[in-house]
């Protein structure tokens, strides 16, 4: 018999299919992986240990960039919603509702963006160009509310920055027009498409019980049949008070966590119409010091991001910077069921199976 | 409930079969994309033509000049040089109570990381944004935005929104 011996090959850091700066070790046997260990700390910024040196206004503009930075809303709400809860600080009603529409629109632009690698990775590349000039009107809307495109800095302790400007409304209206006009045309190219469909069906299988052991939240345990969504299980701002499905799947393939996002794009248009229809009048931000100093204690916050189960743990000790602060992001505890997905899978299924749990590692490093 | 996989079909028949469904899918793609080609362009071609970015856009700071004083509105309380995260505002002022007279207001515009807080807690909106972008440099130094400089970088007339052409625009 031919001995035949493992062989260890190192995809990234500067892979293009690595989304980033990951180091993929994986060991083959022949065609086959046998095992995959991801290496991280690429990206790492220490984005905790400055964040101990700010005041708590100055760490908006810090996680907008210092964490995911495709999901910049996602950041600054889980930050102002843990210091509002510590200092026990009321948000007026109408920027709750605005904090919704802007996380929601930011979920699509973040799916897009998934959307549209995710099909690079598998060489359809029109899927990327379409992701993206959807894309550019929610950065559109962004830009004429906050000022900026991808880092807002436009949610406050205790309400938003400033009103939505003139006729904002109506555009964003727009928009859920245009989005549910434009998603059977995604339908046609990739849903439908055979090659697709080949390279992800059945493929990168994460089963419902090693989804829970190994943390897995967001649209990656959703796609193997776990229901679970921090905004139906603990709801903040006025999920409670919307109408909207949780997509779930059981096959927990790739092409399983494809139709979840591809979902979840529809439930987000619908909150946003929801949300846009019953936006009451009124203030939008209350009166919060500059230097705030939230009383000794400490808070857990969570939250649902584009990626998943987003969650920082906050300890002050009532100065006017935070004592400690820990980020539970939800592509680090994503990234650790990659190795039980690719067990098995050929070589060519690790960029499909990689792409399809959607990282970013500046979320995953910190 | 079936548990395990079909076995693969290796009939002629199933071959032609997926052959069609293949076919008729890669049809149906390229019936997409072949009818974008006559939608209307989104790119813009950026120096020939270029977007105006909204009013509140995160650009340059600028002091813009009162006219009813004739000077900038700053009081020098030096909320915006606090609570800038970067610290790249430095202002210092001479005289005492109402005689204060600002001497220096240096804005580090290659440290900025553009996140408003100077414009949120700027009591008299001495300090503005202004909707331009085009500010990259070969020199770090030109980025050292000192009084006048600010002073000249605010706009005296609002500036048009959406996609417009540059009258001297080349192609790079």
């Amino acid at each position: 018999m031919i001995r035949t011996e493992e062989l260890l090959l190192n995809m990234g850091p500067q892979h293009p299919s690595t989304h980033g700066v990951l180091r993929l070790v994986v060991t083959l046997d022949g065609e086959n992986i046998v095992d995959v260990q991801p290496d991280i700390g690429y990206l790492h910024s220490s984005v905790e240990k400055m964040m101990e040196h700010r005041t708590y206004l100055q760490n908006i503009a810090l996680v907008d960039r210092g964490m995911d930075y495709l999901t910049a809303m996602a950041n600054e709400e889980v930050w102002v919603l843990a210091t509002e809860r510590l200092a026990r600080i009321d948000v007026p009603a109408r920027a709750r509702y605005i904090r919704t529409l802007m996380l929601e629109l930011q979920r699509i632009s973040s799916h897009l963006i998934w959307l549209g690698t995710f099909g690079i990775d598998l060489g359809a590349f029109t899927a990327f160009l379409w992701a993206m000039r959807e894309r550019e009107r929610i950065m559109d809307l962004f830009e004429s509310a906050t000022g900026g495109r991808l880092h807002h800095v436009y949610f406050r302790i205790g309400g938003v920055y400033e009103d939505l400007p003139e006729g904002w409304p109506e555009r964003c209206a727009e928009f859920c027009d245009h989005m549910t006009a434009k998603l059977p045309e995604y339908d046609e190219l990739l849903t439908g498409n055979p090659i697709f469909v080949a390279r992800t069906q059945g493929v990168g299988v994460l089963s419902r019980d090693v989804a829970i052991a190994l943390g897995a939240s967001g649209p990656v345990a959703r796609a193997s049949g776990l229901a679970y969504d921090v905004r139906k299980a603990h709801p903040y701002e006025v999920y409670d008070q919307l109408e909207f499905d949780i997509p779930m799947r059981t096959e927990g393939d790739c092409f399983a966590r494809y139709l979840v996002r591809l979902e979840e794009i529809r439930q987000s248009v619908r909150i946003i119409r929801q949300c846009l229809e019953r936006l009451p009048q009124g203030e939008v931000r209350g009166k919060v010091s500059m230097t705030l100093r939230p009383p000794k204690g400490e808070v857990y916050a969570r939250t649902e991001s584009p990626r998943g189960d987003l969650g920082i743990y906050l300890v002050s000790d009532g100065s006017d910077t935070p004592y400690r602060v820990k980020i539970r992001a939800p592509a680090f505890s994503n990234l650790y069921a990659l190795t039980e997905m690719m067990r098995g899978w050929k070589v060519a299924d690790v960029i499909a199976i990689l792409g399809s749990i959607d990282i970013v590692l500046s979320d995953v490093d910190r | 409930m079936n548990t395990s996989p079909p076995p693969p079909s290796t009939g002629l028949l199933s071959l032609l079969d997926r052959t069609w469904q293949g076919a008729l899918g890669l049809a149906i793609g390229l019936g997409s994309t072949l009818r974008t080609m006559f939608q209307p362009k989104v790119t813009v071609s950026y120096p020939i033509e270029k977007v105006n970015v909204s009013p509140r856009w995160h650009g340059l700071l600028a002091l813009p000049i009162d006219p009813e004083t004739d000077n900038d509105k700053c009081i020098i309380c030096f909320q915006c040089e606090r609570v800038c995260p970067d610290r790249c505002i430095h202002i210092e002022a001479t005289g005492k109570a109402k005689d204060r007279v600002l001497t220096r207001f240096d804005i580090e515009m290659d440290l900025c990381c553009y996140c408003g807080l100077c414009v949120d807690v700027c009591p008299t909106e001495a300090i503005v944004f202004v909707p331009h972008y085009e500010m990259s440099t070969y020199n770090r130094a030109n980025l050292n935005y000192d009084l006048e400089d600010l002073h000249r970088a605010a706009p005296k007339e609002p500036i048009a929104h959406g996609v417009v052409k540059v009258p001297n625009g080349r192609r790079a």
